[in-house]
């Protein structure tokens, strides 16, 4: 009994309140904006948890706003933030960090060593890029009628774009910097871009009509050297991009016959990569297997002909073969592996691996031989197109 | 004291000895030359009984000219009186103890012993249904006051003659009955006889219901939780009885203690042996989570919401931190606020009467709760934290049980708001610690879980239907077979 009269006052002095923070006295930050400007970043956050003016603080969904402060690295420009807020700035709930064009240019190793560090940040958060003159705060202020703020508009939108249009990729922080640290290989980024007239858009009149006065849309990939920007990918080679990369598992390929289209989804779409050395170079092999179903056909073909469906299923294999073609010769031009075709090298032969001074030289020169299958699976709920059914 | 031989002597000392009260009644009769006196007090027999009987028959009883009148006396109610507790006493503490427990004393002249003749009168509700522990279906008889008659249910279940009751009194100045009750080819002898000797040594001027024994005889008195259950139900008690446990019936108490109560019995009912098995099932595992809800909810919601944040999904945080933007206290401090109103309301409900008692229940939940929110006294969501905790926490029978846990609510939230996560963990190992080291006639209180009987936890926490549960439990008793197998 006397030990527990000892033990219960030095818990009480020994661990303090240190992290103790109540509900309402954190500023909850849902998405972080960095901009470049003459020399001095610009840190924006969005904070998810201000009060609406017109409805009782007890009910009713939370407002959004965007604070700003300039500093010449991260942490100065986050402490000019806490000089205007009267919260403390809780970085827990961290869901996406958008980056300026300018800064990637700059260099990515400039920004990222705060977010790392801090204890209280998930890891988890998405990073993604803008283009051109954008500036990634002008992203974060476009209100969406879906979503209750910017940062989850574009969180969500990230995790749906993997399963549907393969141009983008959810890249998380902490992979990012996975690959950014793996030898022979070099990181992406995903982009998006505003459309509209953003002053109209990041008002709450916005969603009062009907009409759609602005909104973000993912783009393709931004190709990086190092912590280095270097290029922009266009749609299709970033879809070649994601598909050896194994990002995605969805995808459409849109194939021509006579005057119209035959669209495929392809799911279960697999990707192995394996290295072999043939001559004391290495050759890389590529095998993608997929499944697909017919999704839409506009022009006049017989379905029920046989071996039809086997010819669209190597119409679609020859598209996907272009497109992975496509996006290869990009991160060639740009002499990047982002395939990671280099660790590959790395884990077979450590010793070749080390004798190459620059990996990038050798990649561009590559030789790479890839095979795609496409089993077609269904053909939907209709046997033949209208047309040929007439 | 030894009884004398003169009827007036022997009167004159009883109604000293009770303050000459007025409910004591003596009648003379005289045969001839010898004299025959009965005693009894009025507030405690039915009167009219030996009275009437004596009376019209007296001649029959006593011949005039007997030798020996009280062997006569004695030998001829014998035969008559066939169905009264009949005896002879030659000292006066019988002789009062028989008087106050309902007895009519005859005493005859010259002869230094008395004949008592049972002639008690019912002074309690008779059986009823039971207030405090309901059921859908089963049983719903209970105890009551008569102590006779609370021995008749159990014996009326259990028709074996291995069912042994042995009699103590307790109570200098109660002299209160105290039966212990098992069945003698079940329980654990040593357990009996560590009971009988525990009881032989209360030294108390009085017990006044069951619950004056229990402190007697546990020896872990820091534990909040119990360990025994008590009940009112005669099916409980027989069930247990047929498991090896040993059931104290205390007089004028109609509440039985059974021992050794394990945790894993707080938590079943005596409703779940006549449903279907697989249903009872998803009821225990629901009872089980909510004993495990109702201690860790409040401290987890603080540990949660102002240690670690990050635990929270992100829609969810945010609507919590707008609900919390007028109120200025801190949580803890709101949340033990409203835990200590729910609980006034629940003992000010237990003693309402009926009549004005679902109103003000009422009037306590539901616009306490609201008004409390709409003030921007509490936030809404500790409304339905400790909503959900109190009513998680009253699904169990006993009421022992139910303050236990109160207390360990309390630890928990303390340790919440001190250290976090940690420390809800810390409070979680120490909660714990504490409930498997009691032990209880040398039974620990988590069995059958630990230490672990695999063929007793098919009615632990579920319940197997009862054609495979073939053993009793080995904690319990040495006489392990339930049923004889098929040849």
């Amino acid at each position: 009994m006397k030990k527990l009269i000892l033990i219960i006052p030095i818990i009480l002095l020994f661990s303090g309140c240190t992290n103790y923070k109540e509900l309402n006295n954190i500023a909850i930050v849902t998405g972080i904006a960095i901009d470049v400007e003459d020399d001095k970043y610009e840190v924006s956050i969005l904070i998810s948890n201000s009060q609406k003016p017109d409805e009782s603080s007890k009910e009713g969904d939370a407002g959004t706003i965007l604070y700003s402060g300039k500093g010449k690295n991260i942490s100065m420009a986050l402490k000019k933030i806490d000089n205007i807020i009267p919260k403390q700035i809780y970085l827990g709930h961290l869901a996406v960090v958008v980056v300026s064009e300018d800064v990637s240019k700059k260099g990515l190793d400039k920004v990222s060593d705060y977010l790392f560090r801090s204890p209280e940040t998930t890891k988890q958060f998405y990073i993604i890029m803008t283009r051109e003159n954008e500036k990634a705060k002008d992203v974060l202020k476009i209100l969406s009628p879906l979503e209750s703020f910017p940062s989850q508009n574009i969180k969500n939108n990230i995790d749906n774009a993997n399963n549907s249009s393969a141009i983008s990729d959810n890249l998380n922080y902490s992979r990012f910097v996975e690959i950014y640290l793996k030898k022979g290989a070099e990181p992406y980024l995903p982009t998006i871009k505003i459309y509209g007239n953003e002053k109209k858009g990041s008002s709450s009149k916005a969603l009062e009509s009907v009409d759609l006065k602005a909104y973000v849309s993912l783009k393709g990939l931004a190709l990086f050297k190092g912590s280095k920007f270097v290029d922009f990918a266009s749609d299709d080679e970033s879809r070649g991009i994601n598909v050896v990369n194994g990002n995605t598992t969805k995808m459409i390929i849109e194939t021509k016959c006579g005057d119209g289209y035959i669209i495929t989804a392809i799911s279960n779409l697999k990707t192995k990569k394996k290295i072999k050395f043939e001559n004391n170079e290495p050759v890389v092999y590529l095998d993608v297997s997929a499944k697909g179903d017919i999704q839409e056909i506009t022009c006049d073909v017989n379905l029920n002909k046989q071996g039809n469906i086997e010819k669209i299923g190597k119409k679609t294999e020859n598209k996907l073969k272009s497109l992975l073609n496509q996006g290869i010769q990009k991160a060639k031009d740009n002499n990047t592996d982002v395939f990671g075709f280099g660790n590959l090298v790395y884990k077979k032969n450590p010793k070749y691996f080390n004798s190459i001074n620059d990996w990038n030289e050798k990649f561009s020169n590559i030789k790479i031989k890839s095979k795609i299958t496409v089993y077609m699976k269904s053909k939907g709920s209709i046997k033949q197109s209208l047309k040929a059914a007439r | 004291m030894k009884i004398e031989k003169s009827i007036e002597k022997n009167i004159n000392i009883i109604k000293s000895a009770y303050g000459n009260s007025n409910d004591l009644v003596n009648r003379n009769i005289n045969i001839g030359r010898k004299k025959i006196a009965y005693v009894y007090l009025e507030s405690v027999s039915s009167d009219d009984k030996i009275s009437d009987f004596l009376m019209k028959n007296i001649s029959s009883l006593v011949k005039e000219n007997s030798l020996n009148p009280f062997k006569d006396l004695f030998k001829n109610l014998k035969n008559t009186i066939y169905n009264s507790n009949l005896s002879t006493t030659n000292n006066f503490d019988e002789l009062y103890y028989k008087l106050s427990s309902g007895f009519t004393c005859i005493l005859v002249e010259g002869f230094d012993e008395v004949i008592t003749i049972e002639t008690r009168s019912i002074l309690d509700r008779g059986v009823t249904e039971s207030a405090t522990e309901s059921v859908l279906r089963g049983p719903k008889d209970s105890f009551t006051e008569n102590h006779e008659k609370n021995l008749g249910l159990i014996r009326k279940r259990i028709k074996d003659q291995n069912l042994w009751f042995k009699d103590l009194k307790i109570g200098r100045r109660t002299k209160t009955k105290v039966t212990i009750s098992y069945i003698q080819d079940i329980a654990l002898k040593e357990n009996i006889e560590k009971i009988e000797k525990d009881l032989k040594k209360i030294d108390i001027d009085g017990v006044l219901d069951s619950g004056y024994i229990r402190e007697f005889l546990t020896t872990n008195t820091k534990s909040a939780f119990p360990q025994m259950i008590s009940t009112e139900r005669p099916d409980l008690v027989c069930g247990s009885l047929l498991e090896g446990k040993i059931v104290i019936l205390v007089e004028n108490s109609p509440c039985a203690l059974i021992l050794p109560g394990l945790l894993i019995d707080f938590l079943h009912t005596a409703e779940d042996y006549y449903q279907k098995p697989i249903n009872i099932s998803l009821t225990r595992i629901l009872r089980l989570l909510s004993f495990v809800l109702t201690i860790i909810t409040p401290g987890f919601y603080i540990a949660v919401t102002t240690w670690n944040q990050e635990v929270i999904p992100n829609e969810l945080l945010i609507s919590l931190s707008i609900q919390k933007n007028g109120v200025p206290f801190p949580t803890t401090l709101e949340l033990m606020l409203m835990i200590a109103i729910f609980e006034i309301l629940r003992e000010a409900d237990i003693r309402m009467p009926n009549t004005t008692g679902a109103s003000i229940s009422i009037v306590g939940a539901l616009i306490l709760g609201e008004a409390a929110v709409s003030a921007g006294v509490v936030s809404p969501i500790v409304i339905i934290v400790v909503a959900f905790t109190s009513i998680s926490g009253l699904l169990y029978t006993d009421v022992d049980f139910i303050n236990g846990i109160r207390w360990w609510r309390l630890i928990f939230i303390i340790f919440s708001t001190l250290l976090g996560f940690i420390g809800l963990i810390i409070a979680l190992l120490i909660f714990i610690v504490r409930i498997c080291s009691i032990e209880f006639l040398n039974t620990p209180y988590t069995v059958p879980s630990s230490p672990i009987f695999p063929k007793i936890l098919g009615d632990s926490f579920i319940r197997i239907s009862r054609t495979k549960q073939k053993v009793r439990a080995p904690y319990l008793t040495h006489n392990k077979k339930r049923m004889e197998e098929h040849k």
